[in-house]
């Protein structure tokens, strides 16, 4: 029984004698301070692709010790650490498609500008064809790169289970009213070239042609501060 | 001889169990700053989890935070970073330092800060964290130096012109022994 007791106790008491001055031994010092006064950032380990929760220890500096705290032990649920291609696939798809957007958006203000500025000399009592024409084919362009642009915004994935937050909300509120007018504005605009044309007074829903396109401008012109300006 | 060894086993026994000793990290607030010449613009976090664990005089701290639940207050920008920082694929941040236990009780602490982010490992030496204790907590307050150029992340543009490279992690920690 005393042999049986001592076999029990020795390891036991070696253990707890010795397992603090292992424990030191396998956790490697701490590498000396370098004494300066700036931190010095250092380049990206480029070797280690790993995804986060599958970085190996042997990736990792100080890895002989066994006590770190491994992403495990946080307690993150697993749909939250694991990896999804899929997801990121549909962000690539719907960033790439918003890129378009943003760009033919940007360039679809210059014609739109001078669509507004040429309605000066296309409108009113004292007007020439030509002013018409140049203002026609300024409109013209400008609501076909505004369409295009659209589609590109349309057609863009949406992510499941995103809340739209911020000035975004105004961008995208603000196409209810850019988006009928620049259909409707045109439509308009063809009765009062028409009416015009025939050289009768613009008359009757035509007359709406300027106030919806000032609105639509307007809106338009809104809608592209939401997202380019912070309020 | 019995009563020696558990004599011996209980003297021994606490200064074992007091030679290792864990903390966890109770609030967080990490925010990302990211500058662009039409505005500035910062997400914030207080998702992150962390643990740390001491042992023979050596510490090391893990923290996680999901890139997702930073929040910059606009979903459409916050969509947009988790498509630049290739979030889906690599859905957590992690940094992990080890240091001295010594040095825990500084008033500050400069940790060799290894980042995990976006598939890339980049490492800070030297990151200096202010420390402040009230009662059992531990508040820790610091700049993580990070640039996008780190991870390999290409700098997001508003009409043409990119962000600036430059996007310092703000952290504020309370952490508690376990």
């Amino acid at each position: 029984m005393k042999t049986i007791r001592h076999t029990v106790f020795a390891p036991i008491l070696a253990f707890a004698l010795l397992y603090p001055s292992l424990a030191q031994t396998a956790t490697p010092a701490s590498e000396p301070s370098t004494q300066e006064d700036k931190p010095v950032r250092q380049p990206p380990d480029q070797a280690n692709q790993a995804k986060p929760d599958q970085a190996t220890p042997q990736n990792l500096p100080n890895a002989p010790s066994s006590n770190k705290p491994s992403l495990s032990d946080l307690g993150f649920p697993p749909e939250q650490t694991q990896a999804n291609p899929k997801e990121q696939a549909l962000l690539d798809k719907r960033t790439h498609m918003l890129k378009i957007h943003q760009k033919l958006g940007f360039i679809t203000l210059f014609p739109l500008a001078a669509t507004v500025v040429t309605s000066v000399g296309a409108g009113g009592r004292s007007t020439s064809k030509t002013a018409r024409d140049i203002h026609t084919a300024l409109g013209a362009a400008t609501g076909d790169l505004y369409f295009t642009s659209a589609y590109f915004a349309i057609r863009a994935p949406r992510v499941p289970g995103t809340q739209t937050r911020g000035q975004i909300r105004v961008h995208r509120a603000l196409a209810w009213v850019h988006g009928p007018g620049m259909i409707m504005t045109p439509i308009l605009g063809a009765m009062a070239f028409d009416q015009k044309s025939k050289g009768e007074k613009v008359h009757g829903i035509a007359q709406a042609h300027g106030p919806v396109a000032i609105v639509t401008a307007g809106a338009y012109g809104a809608a592209f501060a939401a997202v380019a300006f912070k309020f | 001889m019995r009563r020696i060894l558990t004599a011996v086993s209980l003297l021994i026994l606490p200064l074992f169990a007091a030679s290792a000793s864990q903390w966890a990290l109770e609030q967080s607030t990490l925010s990302y700053h990211v500058s662009h010449p039409l505005h500035d613009t910062m997400g914030v976090s207080h998702a992150a989890r962390g643990k740390g664990i001491c042992n023979g005089g050596q510490c090391d701290f893990l923290i996680a935070v999901p890139v997702k639940s930073f929040d910059s207050g606009d979903s459409n920008r916050d969509l947009h970073m988790i498509q630049a920082t290739r979030g889906a694929q690599f859905p957590m941040v992690s940094v992990r330092t080890h240091l001295p236990e010594s040095e825990l009780q500084s008033a500050t602490i400069y940790a060799d800060l290894e980042v995990e982010f976006a598939g890339q490992t980049a490492q800070y030496k030297q990151v200096p964290f202010q420390r402040t204790t009230q009662g059992n907590t531990v508040h820790l307050s610091g700049i993580i130096p990070a640039k996008m150029s780190d991870f390999k992340i290409d700098p997001p543009s508003l009409l043409g012109i990119a962000v600036k490279n430059d996007m310092p992690i703000q952290v504020e920690m309370n952490w508690h022994p376990m």
